[in-house]
């Protein structure tokens, strides 16, 4: 069968995912970066009250489809927030716009499962030896993945040159991106991971810890916050962020690991899952505030039903072990000079607190 | 011992389970006073800006309580159905009470999933009882009581005898619906459409303009294999309705809701494919009464209208 298979930009998940899919012998069409114009899409083709990461999705997969995507991952899945609900709505929205695309969802609440069930799709009807290999790989990316991404977002603190992380980031995505399988990132993975730790930094700057929790769409697209995680690490800050690319795979076998305590330490803040990333959030959010970093800022769509609960939650926790929190919520009205002025308004706090000792 | 039920959210669904269930324990249920502008400048303190509507009363008749009771009855709604799903705030309002509000008093909050039928209903009510009472007949005499209620209230609903703002009243103490006036149908979560604080009295003025306002516990049973736990109050009814015959849909929505952020846009499909007009009436702590009524009357006029062409 002819496909050619599109997944949404999402931070690096889409790059592992595309390379994981090419590995699989499947060809992908790249949705272009999130952009206004998706955003223009996204608001036609939704519900107005409905948020923005609903909205932007849309618009993603309506870019995917004009590049030419028979195919189309949506993310989604019962339980999980109105995502859950929305996808079945979007896909026929898009047949209604006139494309004939065939949609499948990502139940971001099974992952693994439907990591499976979507490779057997994909695959078909190659034998399940066959896929092993790609799957390592995948997995090997998720993993490298991280590890960049969490270089980068500490290192940009205290980077001599300014910018000199950003290029090396960017030398090292384009690296990895070209990467055809396991094979080829065995040998290179130190290599790239070097490229971004090599950069020059200054060890005797100070530097603040901030945590990163809340919706992870959010977090994770750049266009929907103003590029916070870069702003941060140019005042000056190192940036902890609670998602992580491999977590959501590997959540099952990490309930003895940090999940597991995350969601010890949570669950006095907020016992039921109410969908969405807010129990995950809260349980990061509660480990980290044991001393780990100097703040926490939260990062939320407007009206996430979900997130509305976790800021909740880090009332009580904000209230019982003091961890300054810092509220940020967007959608389309959001302008960068309102984002930047709190973020310099809560570093200066933060830094104030620091020489006070707290 | 006095419970409190703030008189919010799922009292317009539930009460009368609750109330026969505690009768029968020989526990007073005290309710919080009908919902008022103290009340809600009084939420508005605790809740977190971004919240809708009906969360913010929620909060408020949780203040009319906390003092004046020994514990409160917050009940966590999970789910009605397999495969389905509920609001997260529905979901965690225990839990997002205990993180704002220091100074509560202890909570009885069961979580009510009802996918596995009236068995889970059972023992939900059986463990919600077992503090207290330690009699296990008392408890099995309480819980059918609470399950007779519960079927004579869906009873009496569907054939128009009661609505959930008549659950603290005698029966018949009800304002009168003009049942062969213009039929519409006016469909939303019921602490939407009961509250008359919240909608600016909208059920006793459209019965003023002449208005056979059918909501949605009128219209018929409430198939269970919805995704939202509360879908039907929107969507199902809804189509009912326009199976009725209805004349024109008023729908109900509280700004902020996340499930009716999506639902809404079913219910305009169906709007569009039947050609029945909606008038989407959206609830905020800033909408006005006048804009509202202006709305209101031009709807009712135009369907009058419609009928006469």
């Amino acid at each position: 069968m002819d496909r050619r298979v599109a997944f949404p930009p999402l931070g690096l998940i889409s790059l592992a995912a595309e390379s994981y899919l090419r590995a699989l012998g499947v060809e992908t069409v790249t949705p272009p970066p999130t952009s206004r114009r998706t955003l223009d899409l996204g608001v036609q083709g939704s519900p107005e009250m409905v948020c923005i990461p609903c909205k932007l999705l849309f618009g993603n997969y309506v870019e995917a489809a004009e590049r030419g995507a028979t195919d189309i991952v949506m993310l989604g899945g019962p339980g999980t927030c109105r995502l859950g609900y929305s996808v079945a709505q979007q896909a026929r929205r898009l047949r209604e716009w006139g494309f004939a695309v065939r949609t499948h969802t990502l139940d971001l609440y099974h992952v693994p499962r439907d990591l499976l069930r979507l490779t057997r799709t994909f695959a078909d009807g190659r034998p399940a030896y066959e896929l092993v290999e790609p799957v390592r790989f995948l997995l090997g990316l998720l993993n490298l993945t991280d590890e960049l991404e969490t270089t980068a977002l500490v290192a940009r603190a205290r980077e001599r040159e300014r910018g000199a992380v950003d290029r090396a980031y960017a030398a090292a995505l384009e690296r990895v991106a070209a990467l055809r399988d396991r094979q080829e990132l065995k040998e290179q993975r130190d290599e790239i991971l070097g490229l971004v730790r090599a950069v020059e930094l200054d060890p005797d700057r100070p530097a603040l810890r901030v945590g990163l929790v809340g919706d992870a769409y959010t977090i994770l697209t750049p266009f929907l916050n103003h590029n916070l995680e870069v702003r941060l690490g140019r005042m000056g800050v190192e940036v902890y962020r609670w998602f992580h690319y491999t977590g959501r795979i590997n959540l099952p076998l990490l309930r003895r690991g940090r999940g597991g305590r995350a969601r010890r330490a949570g669950s006095r803040y907020l016992k039921r899952d109410v969908g969405g990333f807010a129990r995950a959030t809260i349980g990061e959010a509660a480990l980290m505030a044991q001393g780990e970093v100097d703040g926490l800022i939260h990062m939320a769509p407007f009206n996430c039903t979900p997130e509305t609960v976790a800021q909740s939650a880090l009332v009580a926790l904000q209230r019982e072990r003091g961890v300054p929190v810092l509220n940020l919520s967007f959608d389309e009205q959001t302008g960068p000079a309102g984002v930047v002025t709190r973020l310099e308004a809560f570093v200066d706090m933060l830094w104030a607190a620091r020489r006070r000792g707290g | 011992m006095r419970i409190g039920v703030p008189r919010a959210l799922s009292f317009y669904r539930f009460h009368p389970t609750w109330a026969a269930f505690f009768d029968r324990l020989g526990i007073e249920l005290v309710l919080s006073p009908p919902t008022n502008r103290v009340m809600l400048e009084a939420g508005l303190r605790y809740a977190v800006t971004e919240t809708c509507l009906p969360m913010k009363l929620f909060y408020g008749h949780v203040r009319a309580l906390v003092g004046r009771v020994d514990q409160l009855l917050v009940p966590s709604i999970r789910r009605l159905a397999p495969g389905s799903s509920n609001c997260a705030r529905l979901i965690g309002l225990p839990d997002l009470l205990r993180a704002t509000m220091p100074d509560l008093p202890p909570l009885i909050a069961p979580d009510i999933d009802l996918s596995q039928e009236a068995r889970a209903l059972m023992s939900l009510l059986l463990e919600a009882g077992a503090p207290f009472s330690r009699n296990p007949l008392t408890l099995r005499d309480a819980v059918l009581a609470a399950w007779d209620a519960y079927r004579a209230t869906r009873q009496a609903m569907m054939e128009g005898r009661l609505t959930p703002a008549g659950f603290d009243r005698p029966p018949g103490d009800l304002p009168p619906v003009p049942a062969d006036g213009l039929p519409v149908a006016v469909v939303g979560h019921p602490y939407n459409l009961y509250d008359p604080f919240i909608n600016h009295h909208l059920l006793a003025r459209l019965a003023r303009l002449g208005v056979n306002a059918l909501t949605p516990e009128r219209l018929g049973p409430q198939p269970a294999d919805d995704y939202w736990a509360f879908e039907y109050e929107l969507v199902g009814a809804a189509r009912l309705a326009l199976e009725r015959g209805v004349k024109g849909l008023i729908a109900v929505v509280a700004f902020g809701c996340g499930p009716d952020a999506i639902l809404l846009d079913e219910v305009q499909r169906l709007s569009r494919e039947s050609g029945v007009p909606l008038l989407t009436l959206v609830l905020d702590e800033h909408s006005g009464e006048a804009g509202l009524l202006t709305r209101l009357e031009a709807f009712v006029d135009m369907l009058h209208w419609r009928g006469a062409r």
